[in-house]
């Protein structure tokens, strides 16, 4: 053991309010799920601030896949790759490509949703993919009285992508809609490079909408510049909702102009103007591939 | 913390920090494992092992994790038998990874392998469900495949390893004719 160094003390709780208790007799302790993005974050070990952890993996109610007729409600700690093979019978084949496209194999048995969701300021494919869809996340309030609150995804961050309860709550489960994925409603998801090694170029989009007598419906659009921006408007969603197709390259161009100043107002200070590009231009992509699939009927 | 765990066989106790990485415990613990681990977290691939069977990149899990768990890492697993698979399939495809990527992209194939046993095991159940009666196994298995990966999925698995040595094409072969090595093995042995 290298000197000055100690050695964090790992709490292993059982239930959920064992694991707020804990957090709340320690309140610099961190709740530790997959651990794959702390662990891979510069100079983790050795490191002389490490704070105290309370491992979530002995919590069973965390664990658990529930899937009833309109929803799928998995737990914090279930992995990727559980929630991939689950969602293999369940979910439309865009939304399993989409979660099918987050890492590796090796990376999705490790990773599990609930710290994909809760990572402080970064934000990756899954939070893109469940905030698109409208999924519903519980989040459990670090207090006394533990109370339980329903919140859609795109709630838990700020418009820069930090996670707004970092310390003072802990996610639990999340509700996933089946209904809506498997409907007439498309979705559609890109990612350009990759979200975990080159965080300041890649760019990810996700959009659920439907097409109804050539007008956009219920349109949904979350764009995420990994380590500068979360970005879901209801009202560029509005604007999304008056397209009439087919659509003009002038009526294009004019959204994408919307949605560069949009961004401009929404990144961190030291984000590259070429990413903020990229996003503009995939949106760009998904509208005229939208456009052309209309037009051939 | 006192840390029990199997590594390449051997039964070890340590007394590490509960948050000490696995690629550094087994920095110290095997000698030749330094050489191909150096990123200390920053995912380069190189430290991947296989943990309980399942392939883990070491720098990820922390020793709290670990008790009770068994490690194999490249050194182990090239005494194996699964690793002549690999091995003799590296040799028939006329290609290999460099020195440097050797041990990772070895291991990241055995855990493709494993995957893609896993998918075809529970196709041909679920095909045999499906068809009760006038099919046999054999027919299941002609009508599944041999469970080949396609190479966009090879592509994204050996992502992992940050190292181009060698073409997605020529581990395509590689993960193949490996697997058709291990499938005629194991027909052999039933």
């Amino acid at each position: 053991m290298p000197e000055g160094l100690r050695s964090p003390t790992v709490f292993t709780p059982k239930t959920i309010s064992e694991a707020i208790s804990n957090k709340l007799k320690d309140p610099d302790a961190h709740f530790w799920a997959g651990g794959t993005y702390i662990m891979s974050r510069p100079n983790f070990y050795p490191n002389t601030n490490q704070r105290d952890i309370i491992s979530l993996a002995g919590i069973q109610d965390l664990s658990r896949i529930y899937h009833a007729d309109r929803y799928l409600e998995a737990g914090a700690m279930v992995t990727i790759q559980q929630l991939l093979t689950m969602g293999s019978f369940i979910f439309s084949k865009e939304l399993y490509k989409a979660i099918n496209s987050i890492g590796s194999s090796v990376i999705r048995n490790q990773a599990t949703i609930g710290g994909s969701l809760c990572t402080s300021d970064m934000r990756f494919t899954l939070s893109c993919v469940l905030a698109t869809l409208n999924v519903q996340a519980e989040v459990r309030m670090v207090s006394k009285s533990a109370t339980a609150r329903w919140m859609p995804i795109s709630k838990l961050y700020d418009r820069r992508g930090n996670f707004l309860f970092a310390d003072s709550a802990l996610l639990t489960k999340i509700r996933i809609p089946t209904d809506m994925t498997t409907s007439q409603n498309q979705f559609v998801f890109k990612v350009l490079d990759s979200p975990m090694l080159n965080p300041s170029e890649s760019v990810i989009m996700g959009l659920q909408y439907s097409i109804s007598q050539g007008n956009i419906m219920t349109p949904s659009l979350c764009i995420t510049l990994p380590n500068a921006c979360f970005y879901m408007s209801q009202d560029f969603d509005n604007l999304l909702s008056t397209i009439t197709f087919p659509l003009t390259s002038d009526k294009i161009s004019k959204i994408t102009r919307r949605l560069a100043s949009d961004l401009k107002l929404s990144v961190r200070q030291n984000v590259d103007q070429l990413q903020i590009e990229r996003a503009v231009r995939l949106l760009d992509v998904v509208l005229n591939d939208i456009n052309i699939n209309y037009l051939a009927g | 913390m006192r840390l029990n765990c199997n590594i390449n066989g051997s039964q070890y106790s340590l007394v590490v920090n509960s948050d000490k990485p696995l690629s550094q415990i087994l920095n110290e613990q095997i000698p030749t494992f330094a050489q191909n681990s150096q990123c200390l977290g920053a995912s380069c691939g190189n430290c991947i092992v296989l943990i309980n069977g399942n392939a883990a990149l070491s720098c990820l899990v922390p020793a709290f994790k670990l008790n009770g768990a068994s490690i194999l890492t490249f050194e182990g697993f090239q005494k194996t038998r699964f690793c002549h698979d690999i091995e003799r399939a590296y040799a028939d495809v006329g290609n290999q990874p460099c020195p440097q990527c050797y041990p990772s992209k070895t291991v990241i194939i055995e855990s493709i392998l494993n995957k893609m046993d896993k998918e075809n095991q529970s196709r041909i159940s679920g095909f045999n469900i499906q068809a009760q009666s006038g099919t046999n196994e054999q027919a299941a298995r002609n009508r599944v495949g041999s469970g080949s990966m396609d190479t966009e999925m090879i592509a994204r698995e050996m992502a992992m390893s940050s190292c181009q040595c060698i073409e997605v094409s020529d581990l395509e072969k590689i993960i193949n004719l490996a697997y058709k090595y291990r499938s005629r093995r194991r027909a052999r042995r039933s």
